[in-house]
């Protein structure tokens, strides 16, 4: 498999102003030039996942192939790409540091 | 790999996001990691002038970071002049081709060819250095003129009857599954969001009694469910198409119980301990205490009966894979009296045990799946029972004299006095 690279897709000013479909529409467009495309979302929040939020506070819940509770950002990516995504495809802070803090008590991350 | 960062640069909550991508872009190659910031260009009337400064300031918030743009794209409401992208670009150290406007427009889809159209493709296949042949948007252009096409086209009431439809994100994608089905079939989609705890305080009837089909999304908890089930009684006795996805299934066969079977304590055993509890928990769900990432998710298969309307939407194939959500079912030990009396079992899990999808027998369209087919549905590729539920809605409102559509809610609240009644 030839390298892969990465589209990271930031935000600034304000936010809802359609970066999900952007991003999603910048796979569409590699897409079409005969690429894989991927598409991934991080989430800064500390929960694990959105599935036990309010939809007020957080909109849809979309639910991927392998059973992930994840962001509607990931609905829109799977629309205009027209891929299945995983769970891999949503990662939020919280799951990374509960990975961490997990290792930690385990004394995995000990020397 | 595209990457996106939720939350806007500046938050303390993202940081170590950010960080661990400028970390990554030492690693890799140089021609191997981009950055595409989305920014917001406001407009001050008093001077009719779209700002810069915002674009300016969130650019070097992530600069300070150490993270560099490669490319601007500045949503807007308005049109954006080549001054002001030069601009952008000038003070954002970005090249001016790689600073893209992208004004707000009605039809989500159009995004990529505008993207493509501004030349964003090209920009971003030169910096990444990749071997790519020409770009085909062929198929995806026609797709959109196609929706194109039908946003002029007859209108077709779709009610949505929900929880939470002050916001529409909530139901994201019933809300494009409905406007793939439409679309597919030449229909402008109009979507009424009515809240169902309203139609239990008589209000709203109207709006339900103008649709040409009804929706009821899931859902959790027990406000508004009552709301739901009149809805379900209402789309059964006059004949309206009915899509139940999920909670609209499960109130579907609770509303069947009490008023064809005539159980009145027929219920969910998620919202009370019901006399009869023709919605139960599922028994792998027992014991269960955990909230989070418990509840029977993904892709399960469904077998489809044959001869049913489910079946036929589905073309009649043996057996479909669809997406869940939910920790409670049909409980089977009335399965049997549903059956006799009108409800048919239209697709089951392969060991026959779990209901997936439900209808009604004597009936044009009322189809209740316990999954959920709009996870499914794609903008090329409407999903199977939206297209079919969409068909049915369009025929009623073909065959509909108009008036009749529009006088509804004179005869509707009938049906209301006696189901709030019985619920005191």
């Amino acid at each position: 498999m030839p390298k892969p690279k990465y589209i990271f897709c930031t935000g600034g000013v304000v936010s809802s102003v359609g970066k999900g479909v952007t991003a999603a529409a910048i796979g569409r467009i590699l897409k079409a030039r005969g690429l894989r495309v991927a598409v991934q979302k991080l989430d800064p929040y500390l929960n694990v996942d959105p599935g036990t939020m309010s939809p007020y506070q957080h909109g849809e819940v979309f639910v991927t192939a392998d059973g992930a509770e994840t962001d509607l950002d990931l609905g829109h990516y799977e629309r205009f790409i027209d891929e299945n995504l995983n769970r891999t495809c949503n990662v939020t802070a919280g799951q990374v540091y509960g990975y961490v803090i997990d290792k930690e008590r385990r004394g995995v991350l000990m020397w | 790999m595209i990457v996106e960062v939720g939350g806007t640069v500046g938050d303390i909550e993202g940081q170590p996001f950010l960080e661990a991508i400028r970390q990554m872009r030492m690693n890799v190659s140089r021609h191997d990691t981009l950055c595409v910031h989305v920014t917001f260009l406001p407009y001050i009337g008093a001077t009719g002038e779209l700002k810069t400064k915002p674009t300016q300031h969130s650019v070097r918030d992530l600069r300070s970071i150490g993270i560099q743009p490669n490319v601007i794209i500045a949503r807007t409401d308005y049109p954006v002049s080549q001054d002001v992208t030069d601009k952008i670009a000038l003070f954002c150290d970005v090249d001016k081709e790689a600073v893209i406007p992208l004004q707000t427009i009605d039809l989500l889809y159009e995004v990529p060819l505008i993207l493509e159209d501004a030349g964003l493709g090209n920009y971003l296949v030169e910096q990444l250095q990749l071997e790519v042949g020409k770009p085909d948007l062929s198929e995806w252009r026609n797709l959109v003129k196609r929706m194109r096409a039908a946003k002029q086209a007859e209108p077709l009431r779709i009610a949505v009857v929900g929880k939470y439809v002050e916001l529409h994100d909530a139901y994201m994608s019933v809300k494009e599954a409905l406007f793939h089905a439409a679309s597919a079939q030449n229909c402008r989609l109009e979507i009424e969001w009515i809240y169902s705890g309203d139609l239990e305080k008589e209000k709203g009837w109207d709006r339900l009694a103008s649709a040409h089909g009804i929706v009821v999304p899931g859902g959790f908890g027990y406000r508004g469910v009552e709301g739901k089930i009149m809805a379900a009684r209402y789309a059964r006795e006059r004949k309206i198409p009915y899509l139940g996805l999920c909670l609209g299934m499960q109130v579907m066969c609770v509303e069947f119980a009490r008023n064809v079977l005539g159980l009145e304590g027929a219920n969910s055993s998620e919202f009370e301990s019901a006399e009869h509890p023709v919605i139960d928990l599922m028994l792998e769900q027992r014991g269960i205490t955990d909230m989070g990432g418990t509840m029977r998710l993904g892709l399960y298969p469904c077998q489809l009966q044959p001869g049913t309307v489910a079946a036929e939407a589905y073309h009649n194939v043996p057996e479909v894979q669809e997406r869940h959500r939910h920790r409670f079912e049909f409980n089977n030990a009335y399965r049997t009296r549903f059956d006799q009396h009108g409800m048919a079992f239209s697709g089951l899990s392969p060991d026959g045990e779990l209901v997936e999808i439900a209808e009604i027998k004597d009936h044009p369209f009322m189809v209740g799946s316990q999954f959920h087919p709009e996870f499914l549905s794609r903008p090329n590729q409407p999903h199977p029972l939206f297209l079919a539920f969409v068909r049915a809605a369009a025929q009623r409102r073909d065959a509909l004299p108009q008036e009749v559509v529009n006088n509804a809610n004179g005869f509707v609240r009938k049906d209301v006095p006696d189901e709030t009644e019985r619920r005191k």
